[in-house]
């Protein structure tokens, strides 16, 4: 076994140690790196390390450093470790062995810095490129070279003289193996412990994703899942796609609270989703909504509107209250009930309190 | 006054060596307006009338192949400045013509030449800052025509783009020989030869644009131009020489190989000149060798024009010599299957005259980014300065690249017209600009952008009855503002535009939006600059954007600016490059399917739609509506999964 000195920290080198005693998982994967091949997965081991309980602690992977176009690069072997929810950690090297930039100079302190913050760029411009477009041909006018090979990607995104590297490494990072990585976390635990993360900050949005994958409507996990994403936008994101796939119940009874609870944000989410989603709606979800219309912005109202169009539901007793809203202070609100309510079912005097918005401002209609 | 006398005079001598031999045609046609033409005072009875019997129909004709026509614009020089110029004055509502002495449209990014349309193709940031306007319309437009990357299928993309303009006629193998002056200076007419119908032209017209490169329209008018290198104490320019000189950068021959998948020998043709690799600065790069050397150059120190016909027999002579090099000195085995399959045939130019105009653009200005009150376009590629002879001067590097710039710098309007005839504009190569500030703004997309300038700005002189120095002084802001609205971008120069009623709603929002902002799609902004959003993103689609009036407006246009990413090249490239700054691809975050809907009491009317979206501009233009609101669905885009937008504007 090739015996690895960590590069980055000495904490990490302390748990080196430790990682001898603990227990280790073979995972045999495949995964696809743009660099070998787009369309056929590379066969890797993927070696889990568990805690005492042998849960997931953390995962590393040995690979090579650089996917070699011309055969002219020297290749070293680089471990990667993730944490357990598939976030890149650090990397380690060979005892003895540094990473190589061109012309054999080896990496610097500061490149294995640079190398290191690349790394931990998941947006970083590397995701889009293909092995052999990196380096291009510039010279002045023409297709040429000036003065060696020009790199046509972001500076920032690179350690000069290195390209390859940085290339290679950050495609295994940023790879299919962290959604692998996340989904054996993920397996490894019991739907108590998902419901627990998702009290955790940072384990958040991984509970919601797996309790989505396990198609765990119970009570408890909607209730926590209810509470977790009531204030937060982002993972209230997250948990459309929960809520899409879950039962009509759950989802009318759901998205009818964060529509009540939630703020003007969040309510444009819902009502978008509501919108959009293959759900159907009971007369039961439009129960009520008449109490929050007072609330809605002029955004919000016309979105309602639209869903009450779209799904041709118009709870009972709406009516009456809409009418009270082409007296909004808002004009758009009340202009937007008007056109609304001009395709309603109304009674005669509904239809002269219309009449007499419509003469009030037939020049703005 | 003078200046006319001497073309009329001169004009004789030159008529009587060559246009006399085409005299046989001279019966003047119904269809040809007959004006008194100075340059035609040759008596053309001196041959046979019924010369030619035509024997199809036992006819004696003998056609008039003198025209005069009349436009209010007139371009000359069909390369990217000039196709540029035409579109954006007849689109501006000029009648325009469009000369061109090549039988193909493109000028440097021709099959003839190949030069890639380059423009701000990297900043110092290492990423580009694409122009947009006509110059990306017609790269888009390539896109979808030509996903196989072919020169001589360009040339017809390009021929397809002009021809179909209305308000435009396109006369290509048509040389624009002199200028015909009126007594008070202005050019009065274009006095032109088309070779294949042997057909003499006069086309008069208002306003005149050269954008020949060589400007010989604007030469043979009178206007003032120098050449050569200015001294660097005259504009304070640190890469110009200590002393001015007549160096000009060379024109370059272009060649491509193929592999045959066999060993290919190679035998150089008798004129071939021995390439001295030994002698030559390791800038001389031989690899990669597949599309040839952009280096095979040869600049002047006098008369670069003059010089064009013995300087390219000795341009091919070098560039075969090099080739020669790569086949036969036994130093490149990887060449053994490489056979030559395209060598041009007319080198690609870099530099003659430099008009001068009420501004002379130089190399502080561009450093400095100065910003001008009178910008119209702007430029951003190196400053890429060719050596003083070229391959001729083999120790010294091909080209000095001094230095990449920061931020894309602006070309103000007094560069692009004539200090001293007063109807004349230019836009490309031969602008008012010191031999150092050209070596950057060069470019064929920079060139482009100047054209759509200045044939916006001709469209506007022609409807006030004003010369171009005028318009400037005047009436400036209306330029930049057509040209903002036409698509072009200003570097600092948000538009502000008072017709546009989107700019008067109360309330502009989305139905999701995942970055910017859709109240930024009215601040004036077509891109994000120096890292500021300035546009809308959809989260997903289908996605909605909505303008709400307080009171009805009336309406008949909705022009919207969607993304194209100008932070990627899209241009056409011999090799075909596709990584994260170049693509060969249609931009996947271009708008592909849309309606536009108008809400007129209280219904809302299906006002546009389009299946296909081709450009970054998106124009709806229907019957004058009264309405309170309108909205965009837009529906999908070329990949991306969400749709991101910068600018939507409405107008009556």
């Amino acid at each position: 076994m090739i015996k690895f000195l960590y590069i980055l920290t000495l904490s990490s080198f302390c748990f080196f140690g430790s990682f001898i005693s603990r227990t280790k998982v073979k995972h045999s994967i495949k995964v696809i790196h743009k660099g070998i091949s787009e369309t056929n997965p590379v066969a890797c081991t993927l070696i889990e390390i568990q805690d005492k309980e042998g849960k997931p602690e953390e995962f590393y992977m040995d690979v090579e450093s650089v996917v070699c176009g011309d055969n002219q690069c020297r290749i070293d072997m680089v471990r990667i470790y993730w944490d357990k929810l598939g976030r890149y950690n650090r990397f380690e090297l060979p005892d003895g062995i540094d990473l190589e930039k061109a012309a054999g100079e080896n990496f610097s302190s500061s490149d294995y810095e640079k190398l290191d913050a690349i790394l931990k760029n998941e947006n970083s411009s590397l995701q889009d490129v293909y092995k052999n477009e990196i380096v291009g041909t510039i010279g002045s006018e023409g297709a040429d070279a000036m003065s060696g090979a020009t790199i046509l990607i972001e500076k920032s995104s690179y350690v000069e003289g290195a390209v390859w590297t940085c290339y290679s490494l950050w495609h295994w990072v940023h790879g299919e193996t962290k959604q692998i990585i996340r989904d054996i976390t993920g397996d490894s635990y019991s739907i108590s412990t998902l419901q627990n993360l998702l009290q955790q900050k940072n384990y958040q949005k991984f509970a919601i994703q797996q309790l989505t994958k396990r198609n765990d409507f119970s009570e408890k996990t909607v209730d926590l899942i209810l509470k977790v994403v009531e204030k937060n936008l982002e993972l209230l994101k997250t948990s459309l796609n929960y809520w899409e796939i879950a039962p009509n119940s759950v989802y009318q009874n759901s998205m009818r609270y964060l529509i009540f609870s939630g703020n003007t944000a969040s309510r444009l989410l819902c009502f978008n989703a509501v919108l959009h989603a293959k759900q159907d709606l009971t007369s039961f979800f439009f129960q009520n909504f008449k109490t929050i219309v007072p609330k809605l912005t002029y955004q919000e109202v016309h979105v309602l509107l639209k869903i009450l169009k779209a799904k041709n539901k118009i709870p009972k007793g709406s009516i009456s209250s809409f009418i009270k809203q082409l007296e909004n202070d808002d004009f758009f609100i009340a202009r937007r009930f008007f056109f609304f309510l001009k395709e309603q079912k109304l009674t005669p005097s509904q239809e002269q309190l219309m009449e007499v918005f419509y003469q009030k401002w037939k020049d703005r209609l | 006054m003078k200046r006319r006398k001497f073309f009329k005079d001169s004009v004789k001598g030159v008529l009587g060596a060559s246009i006399i031999p085409l005299s046989a045609f001279a019966e003047v046609s119904e269809e040809s307006e007959v004006v008194a033409n100075p340059e035609i005072k040759q008596s053309y009875d001196s041959t046979d009338p019924k010369q030619w019997h035509q024997m199809g129909t036992g006819k004696k004709p003998r056609p008039d192949r003198r025209k005069t026509v009349t436009y209010d614009v007139a371009v000359v020089g069909g390369g990217a400045a000039g196709m540029c110029a035409a579109i954006a004055a007849a689109r501006n509502g000029a009648k325009v013509v469009l000369v061109q002495d090549r039988p193909v449209l493109g000028g440097n990014s021709s099959s003839e030449i190949r030069v890639h349309l380059n423009g701000v193709n990297h900043l110092r940031n290492g990423l580009p800052e694409r122009e947009t306007g006509i110059i990306e319309e017609i790269l888009l437009h390539n896109r979808f025509h030509n996903p196989q990357d072919a020169y001589p299928v360009w040339d017809h993309i390009l021929y397809d783009f002009v021809t179909r303009e209305e308000n435009l006629d396109l006369k290509l193998n048509t040389s624009a020989i002199r200028a015909v002056l009126s007594d008070d200076g202005k050019i009065e007419a274009v006095y032109c030869w088309q070779m294949t119908t042997e057909t003499e032209f006069t086309i008069k017209a208002d306003l005149f644009i050269d954008c020949s490169g060589d400007g010989l329209l604007g030469a043979t008018a009178g206007a003032l131009y120098r050449t050569g290198r200015e001294a660097s104490s005259e504009f304070k320019e640190k890469y110009a020489p200590k002393k001015a000189d007549g160096w000009q950068m060379g024109s370059t021959v272009l060649l491509g190989s193929k592999d045959m998948g066999r060993p290919m020998p190679f035998e150089p043709p008798h004129f071939t000149i021995k390439y001295d690799a030994e002698k030559s600065h390791k800038g001389r790069q031989l690899i990669p060798f597949e599309l040839g050397f952009w280096w095979v150059e040869l600049g002047s120190e006098d008369d670069i024009i003059g010089e064009f016909e013995d300087n390219k027999h000795k341009l091919l002579g070098y560039a075969y010599g090099v080739w020669d090099y790569m086949k036969n000195s036994g130093k490149f085995p990887q060449t053994e299957n490489f056979a030559l399959d395209w060598v041009s045939s007319l080198p690609g130019k870099r530099e003659s005259r430099r008009f001068i105009g009420d501004y002379i653009l130089s190399e502080p200005d561009m450093l400095g980014n100065k910003q001008f009150t009178d910008a119209v376009a702007f430029g951003g590629w190196s400053l890429d300065e060719h050596n003083p002879g070229g391959i001729e001067n083999l120790s010294e590097p091909p080209s000095y690249f001094h230095e990449d710039f920061e931020e894309a710098y602006q070309i103000p309007f007094r560069s692009l017209y004539s200090k001293n005839v007063p109807n004349l504009l230019f836009a490309g190569r031969n602008i008012s600009q010191t031999h150092i500030a050209l070596s950057s703004s060069r470019i064929m997309a920079t060139c482009a952008l100047e054209g759509q300038a200045v044939g916006t700005a001709a469209a506007l002189c022609f409807k006030k009855n004003i010369f171009p120095r005028e318009l400037g002084e005047k009436n400036i802001s209306e330029l930049q503002e057509q040209l903002l609205r036409d698509d072009a971008f200003i570097p600092n120069r948000p538009a502000n535009d008072k017709k546009d009623l989107a700019k008067k709603a109360k309330l502009i929002f989305a139905s999701t939006t995942s970055s910017g902002d859709a109240k930024l799609l009215t601040n004036g902004w077509s891109r994000d600059y120096n890292g500021k959003i300035h546009h809308w993103k959809s989260e997903g689609l289908p996605a909605e954007v909505q303008i709400e009036w307080v009171e009805p407006v009336k309406l008949s246009k909705v022009e919207i600016k969607c993304d194209t990413n100008v932070k990627r090249n899209i241009m056409l490239r011999r090799d075909s490059l596709e990584n994260d700054i170049y693509s060969t691809r249609i931009p996947k975050e271009l708008l592909k399917t849309l309606d536009v809907e108008a809400r007129v009491q209280g219904k809302w009317i299906k006002i546009g739609t389009i299946e296909k979206n081709r450009t970054r501009l998106i124009k709806f233009h229907f019957e004058t509506i009264k309405t309170t609101a309108v909205r965009i669905q837009l529906k999908t885009t070329y990949g991306a999964k969400d749709v991101k937008l910068f600018e939507v504007r409405c107008y009556s």
